[in-house]
This record gives C-alpha cells, sequence and structure tokens, in this order.
C-alpha cells in the first residue's frame, strides 16, 4: 500500500515521536509513505478563525501538491491538519467558483482527485491486509481518545461514529488491549488554545484524565498530536487545576502498535514524552500469527 | 462560530477577554507567512512578546528542548513566496493583519 504523506508542522517539532512511531510501524506492516515535497503549514488552528479564503488556499495548496505525487490517498496524522484538508476539499468541490479563486491564489491546478485519510482508517486498512507478527501483544488496559476533530463534523468527515467511536477500540483489541467503556472518547482537550487560555485547557484535561484513571486505564490512546500535548505537556497545569497527581501516561496509537510489533521503544520516540510511559510488564504468550487475519 | 470569529476580527470588535486568543493567532499566523511553515519556538517567542507573558512555560521550555521537540532554527520552504503570495492576496489585502 503506498500513500501520499502529508504529516504538518506538529510531527516535525513538538510531535516528532507521532511522526518517527508511524514511519516506523509503516514499515513493518507494508506501508510506503511518500512525503509531498516542499509542503506548507495547512494553517490550522488560526487560518480559519481569521481569514475564510486563507483557510482554504493553505490546504488548497497541499492538496495540489499531493495530486502531483499521482498518488490517490493522503495520509494525514495530525486531526488538526487532517480536518482542514478534509474540510477545504469538502469547500472547494462544492462551489467551483471558490475554486477556481483558490487556484488563483495557490497558482496551481486543482483537481480535488486526492482523497484525504486519517491514521487510523490507513492504518487499519494496511494492517488488516499486511502480513507481519505481533511479537509482543498490548495487553494493557487503555482509554481510546479520539478527541473532537477526527469525528466530526460527520457529514464531512464520514469516518466512524461522532459520539461513541470504535476504529480506535477495535484497534487495540486486535494488538492484545483492553479499551475500557468511558465517558470522554470525544471531548475537546482545548485543542489550540493551550497557549492563550491555559487555565480552560488545564480544567477540560483534567476531567479527560480524571476519568480515564477513575476506569483504571493504564494509558490514554490518542492520534491527535494536540491532544497528546495538553494531556502529556501539560500535565503539570492540569494538577494544579485538579489539586491532584495523575500518572497515566499518553501514548500515539503508533506507539502501541509499534511496541506490539516488537519495535524499539526508542524507535518509537517513547522517551521524548514528559509523563513516562511506564506500563505494568504482564506476562504474554508469544503470538506469532499475523494480526490482520 | 468561524464565521463569528472572522468578522469580529475584520471589524476589530474583540472581546476584551479574547485579547490573547488574537495574539496567538497573530503569532501563528506570521510564523507561517515568513518561512510556509510553522515554526514552534519562534512563534512561541513572538505571542510573548504579543501577550506579555514572558514567563509563561518557563520550566517547560528546557524539558522539551531536551526532548529533542523544539528546533532551534525555522524551515524554511522553497514555495515560501508562494505561501507570502497567498497572504497578500487575502489577509493582507483586507488590512486586517499586524
Amino acid at each position: 500500500m503506498r500513500v501520499a504523506y502529508f504529516p504538518g508542522c506538529s510531527l516535525k517539532g513538538s510531535a516528532r515521536e507521532f511522526d518517527e512511531s508511524l514511519r516506523a510501524v509503516a514499515e513493518r506492516v507494508g506501508l510506503e509513505l511518500v512525503e509531498i515535497p516542499d509542503w506548507n503549514c495547512c494553517g490550522a488552528s488560526s487560518g480559519h478563525a481569521i481569514d475564510h479564503l486563507l483557510s482554504l488556499a493553505l490546504p488548497g495548496r497541499i492538496l495540489a501538491l499531493a495530486e502531483k505525487t499521482g498518488l490517490e490517498d493522503l495520509l494525514v496524522p495530525c486531526s488538526a491538519c487532517y480536518n482542514r484538508l478534509i474540510t477545504a476539499r469538502q469547500d472547494l468541490l462544492e462551489d467551483r467558483k471558490l475554486k477556481a479563486e483558490v487556484c488563483e491564489l495557490i497558482e496551481m491546478d486543482l483537481q480535488l482527485s486526492v482523497r484525504v485519510r486519517n491514521v487510523i482508517e490507513v492504518l487499519k486498512e494496511a494492517m488488516e491486509s499486511g502480513n507481519f507478527a505481533l511479537e509482543a501483544p498490548f495487553v494493557h488496559r487503555v482509554a481510546c481518545y479520539y478527541g473532537c476533530l477526527l469525528v466530526r463534523p460527520h457529514k464531512v468527515v464520514r469516518f466512524d461514529r461522532p459520539e461513541e467511536p470504535r476504529t480506535m477500540d477495535e484497534m487495540m483489541h486486535a494488538i492484545g488491549a483492553d479499551p475500557v467503556d468511558w465517558a470522554f472518547k470525544v471531548e475537546c482537550c482545548g485543542a489550540g488554545m493551550t497557549l492563550a487560555r491555559t487555565e480552560l485547557v488545564a480544567k477540560l484535561c483534567a476531567r479527560i484524565l480524571d476519568d480515564a484513571e477513575g476506569r483504571d486505564a493504564e494509558a490514554v490512546i490518542t492520534a491527535c498530536p494536540m491532544c497528546h500535548a495538553n494531556l502529556d505537556m501539560r500535565r503539570g497545569d492540569i494538577e494544579k487545576a485538579a489539586g491532584r497527581k495523575f500518572h497515566i501516561p499518553i501514548m500515539y496509537i503508533t506507539q502501541a502498535i509499534g511496541l506490539a510489533l516488537g519495535i524499539d521503544r526508542g524507535r518509537l520516540g517513547l522517551d521524548r514524552h514528559i509523563v513516562p510511559v511506564l506500563l505494568k510488564t504482564i506476562e504474554q504468550q508469544p503470538n506469532t500469527s499475523p494480526a490482520g487475519a | 462560530m468561524d464565521f463569528l470569529r472572522q468578522e469580529s476580527w475584520k471589524r476589530g470588535q474583540i472581546h476584551p477577554k479574547a485579547r490573547n486568543i488574537i495574539a496567538f493567532h497573530r503569532s501563528f499566523l506570521s510564523s507561517i507567512r515568513m518561512t510556509g511553515r510553522m515554526f514552534e519556538l519562534g512563534m512561541i517567542a513572538d505571542y510573548k512578546r504579543r501577550s506579555f507573558k514572558f514567563f509563561q512555560d518557563i520550566l517547560l521550555a528546557p524539558k522539551l528542548l531536551m526532548r529533542g521537540k523544539l528546533h532551534f532554527l525555522p524551515h524554511r520552504i522553497q514555495g515560501a513566496k508562494a505561501v507570502q503570495r497567498i497572504f497578500a492576496r487575502t489577509i493582507e489585502k483586507k488590512g486586517t493583519t499586524q
């Protein structure tokens, strides 16, 4: 399976372990990532709050560059970037005049032929068709946290269910984990308000962590760099807001899958987190059957 | 909701409590405009300048640097000029950036 790849700015910086773990897992499951040459920032989280045309033109340039790769699918691992790209594509598909205006702005033609896809759906597909072994099943109780940008607005993203999504839970189950039933799967963490409204972000995150820990989850699993940053890097602010300590680590879905595939934790960037990822070692039975079987 | 935010920005009618949010948006967009991509360290420094929150996250920054999560230098894309032209024909044309 070969897809165009748009990592986005976070995955080249504060969320670099998401990029590292995704590349490591992709290699193992037979997914080839073709990074779009000379990509620009999509404008999330500010472009759409300030100027509608700018919020379409920045993703428009990325979509035009992705079309030049000749590939059908564009993998966008960051939930905020995914949301912006898929929304812009939908807006331009529905309005020819707007599309012509954006083509003029980006100085490129735009067919809108490339499908924008998130990391969960692409990995699920790759794992179902790939031939690989689960070397160390991830036998841990986890809380799958989707956040708000991955599954909403449903009429645009058309991925999973907007209120009670299941795909990430199913994938965790497939690698040996026990996903908990919890109430904060799609609640907002405050996303891009982390600098400007830190206290608000801390309060929202405290509620999320409180529920996850209350359900005895050992880790929160996410696919969004902003959710990860808020729940991990903001831990000090969260504890101050809640008046208590939280110990639960936050992992990217690719890191959990990577561990199950037996990939070294250094390659998965697990030591880059602020909250240490120290999971209880559970006696495991070696499983050599393909995960996709 | 985005429409209301955009109108508020265009008309310059911003609630005083949203001052830091606007400072963040300005720093964020200014970073993209310069190099084509968001440069996190530069954006944070610019936000501190605009919001006067000089000591915010002062203890967090060294931890992120030690973990290789912040770069000291920005990455300038080859199409940076093309991105600047997009800005020039959208928000700068309307005279709403600072």
